[in-house]
């Protein structure tokens, strides 16, 4: 028997069977629909968090100095010699850490591998006039320059590859504030304001870069970045000295950045640091995607699983609706092989039924995740974009479909091997006999 | 030719072992027609179906053409089922659910034939039933039912036809035109023609006979056969 008159012969036993071929494909496609929008949510997530992070560098480490007696229980004894112990965030974590010294950051500086080094100067300043404007607005917070392409984010000007002293790019927020269009702000001179070591005012002139677009992701929902500023290291350097210089805290910094040459570089530089002192604690981007991935493959595997039970309850239906198929076709399969239809045949028969309703019950299955996809990325499109989260919240891609329709086409393939071979032993002579 | 050679068949083990056929040999010539009768229990049908290719003697051997069927592969086995012959059944055994084309089509189509509407018209038409070839076969009358059994038996040409009490559910008017045309199939095809009834007037229009009682020959008449 040709493959195309066991299909059409399976296909023509399963509509004589309409209710209960139904019911089966139903319970399949609950379980097909479930995975696929899982696996489409996980991958919307990962795209989001990628898109996120594409926009930092990845060729940057970022070290601190552990606490001595961070694994002692209780208050340590004040030592005015000591260099200061201090909690503070990196990358938005939280971590006891010692402070480190001009030394050693300049230490960093001298590994092979490092590009360039620059340490957390926690500067700020007060506020931000522009030249021949009056009122003066406040500034929230002082980024440095970044060394990944920022050409993305650029709502007008451009983020300037080679960074001099007085150049400054500004957030969107003080061109939506001062009411003007962002490209006419390009070039003009801004004042920003800071207070020295001793609480004088200080005044500083820079000249509009460019202007960034509004942040979004994680960034997005943050109020305080509203006013932000980016300016050079050398600038930031600049703007430290005068800020600190004579206080007990100057050369004193919470965590440095670590430039590499090359993100092949990674393993030989943290070795190198870690190998100047062990408590030294080297984290990169690299660090935190991994971590993110983790979490979202652990998430991802936990609600697969869950669909995993549903289509394995599935293919319990599939073996029981194949098995009352064989009970019930007892006679056709006599005359089948009566007629001398192989016994391969007369299973092959049977795991082309269970394999239709597999692969029935996943198009279906597939189909409905497709709609959900659609009407969830259009509906909340623009909520999606606002809250930086990209554009889709559902993203089903050609593997997951081919994944989850081989894969289910494989279960009930298995779930049918039982009633096909049931089917294949049947005595032609007795099966014709059975009433 | 059809040379039974010995064969018995029992049924079950030891104490409640049943011996269907015992020791029964004879030969046919190709091309004959043959009426084996009997009792009910006789061993008529278990006779024809070891003939047939569907149950396994318990001993002694069936030759067909000279070709010993029983120690064949199960595969060949299952082409001499498909090719050689064909069966007309007492209860049809049609699928109620699809249409006479469709039963018809049948060996054909486990024969993997591409092209097999032609030839399940023209066996329908031989039949004078060619009209009914879209009907459900639930639809049919039994001797409808009957003709499209004889159709789907003779699309694939067999050499020889088994037929197991083809009038026994049919009326004496269906039961007549079925009996002409078996005899019609056996003369102009040169089909061998193997049909088991206690029919006693279906068995006059026979030119070879065997009589069964429990298992064994008990008497026979025939040019054609040779006991």
């Amino acid at each position: 028997m040709r493959t195309r008159d066991l299909v059409r012969r399976g296909m023509r036993n399963l509509r004589r069977n309409k209710s209960r071929t139904v019911l089966t494909v139903l319970a399949l496609s609950i379980g097909a629909f479930t995975l696929v929008l899982t696996l489409g949510l996980s991958n919307a997530l990962k795209s989001s968090v990628n898109s996120q992070l594409s926009l930092a560098t990845n060729n940057e480490l970022t070290v601190t100095l552990a606490a001595e007696n961070k694994a002692q229980t209780g208050v340590a004894e004040y030592n005015p010699k000591a260099t200061a112990v201090t909690s503070t965030q990196i990358r938005g974590e939280g971590a006891t850490i010692q402070l480190l010294t001009k030394e050693q950051v300049d230490a960093f500086a001298k590994i092979s591998g490092v590009q360039r080094v620059w340490p957390n100067y926690n500067i700020s300043a007060k506020y931000l006039q522009l030249e021949g404007n009056a009122k003066k607005y406040v500034v929230d917070n002082i980024d440095v320059q970044s060394y990944s392409d920022q050409s993305k984010n650029m709502l007008a000007g451009t983020y300037p590859s080679n960074w001099s002293a007085t150049e400054i790019v500004l957030s969107q927020s003080y061109t939506d504030t001062l009411g003007v269009p962002a490209s006419d702000l390009v070039g003009k001179t801004v004042i920003v304001g800071y207070l020295d070591a001793k609480a004088k005012s200080v005044e500083q002139k820079f000249t509009i870069a460019g202007v960034l677009k509004k942040p979004t992701g994680f960034r997005g929902d943050q109020p305080a970045t509203a006013g932000l500023i980016t300016i050079s290291i050398d600038a930031a350097a600049k703007i430290y000295d005068t800020q600190f210089n004579g206080t007990r805290d100057f050369n004193q910094y919470a965590y440095t950045t670590v430039l590499l040459q090359s993100p092949n570089d990674e393993s030989s530089v943290r070795d190198a640091i870690t190998a100047l002192n062990k408590n030294y604690s080297v984290s990169s981007l690299s660090d935190i995607i991994s971590r993110i991935k983790t979490v979202l493959n652990s998430v991802t595997y936990a609600l697969a699983g869950f669909s995993g039970i549903a289509l394995l309850a599935a293919a319990f239906g599939i073996i029981n609706t194949q098995l009352m198929s064989v009970f019930e076709r007892t006679k056709e399969i006599g005359l089948l092989k009566a007629l001398g239809m192989p016994n391969s045949k007369i299973r092959n028969l049977f795991s082309v039924e269970a394999i239709l309703i597999g692969l029935l019950g996943a198009s279906i299955g597939i189909i409905l995740a497709f709609a959900v996809e659609i009407f969830v990325n259009t509906t909340f499109r623009q909520k999606l974009i606002d809250i930086g989260f990209g554009s889709h919240a559902i993203l089903i891609s050609l593997p997951n479909v081919l994944i989850v329709a081989a894969g289910l086409g494989l279960l009930s393939f298995i779930a049918g091997v039982f009633p096909a071979r049931k089917a294949q032993k049947l005595d032609p002579i007795q099966a014709l006999r059975e009433e | 030719m059809i040379k039974v050679d010995n064969i018995s068949k029992v049924y079950g083990e030891d104490a409640a072992s049943f011996q269907a056929l015992h020791e029964v040999s004879f030969e046919l010539t190709k091309g004959a027609n043959l009426a084996i009768l009997g009792k009910s229990g006789s061993g008529k049908s278990t006779l024809m179906h070891a003939l047939a290719g569907l149950d396994r003697p318990t001993s002694g051997s069936v030759s067909i053409n000279g070709k010993d069927l029983w120690s064949r592969k199960q595969k060949e086995i299952d082409v001499y089922r498909n090719q050689m012959v064909g069966f007309v059944f007492q209860d049809f055994y049609l699928q109620n659910e699809e249409t006479v084309l469709e039963n018809v089509m049948v060996p054909l189509e486990i024969r993997g034939v591409g092209d097999r509407k032609q030839k399940a018209y023209a066996a329908l038409e031989r039949l004078e039933i060619k009209d009914k070839a879209d009907n459900l076969t639930r639809h049919l009358s039994g001797g409808e039912k009957q003709r499209v059994c004889l159709a789907r038996a003779i699309i694939g040409q067999p050499e020889i036809l088994f037929a197991d009490e083809p009038t026994g559910n049919l009326d004496s008017k269906t039961s007549e035109k079925v009996e002409a045309l078996l005899f019609k199939l056996n003369k102009e095809l040169g089909t061998t023609l193997v049909v088991v009834t206690h029919n006693e007037d279906l068995a006059r229009r026979f030119a070879n006979k065997i009589v069964l009682k429990d298992g064994q020959i008990i008497s026979h008449e025939g040019k054609e056969l040779t006991i």
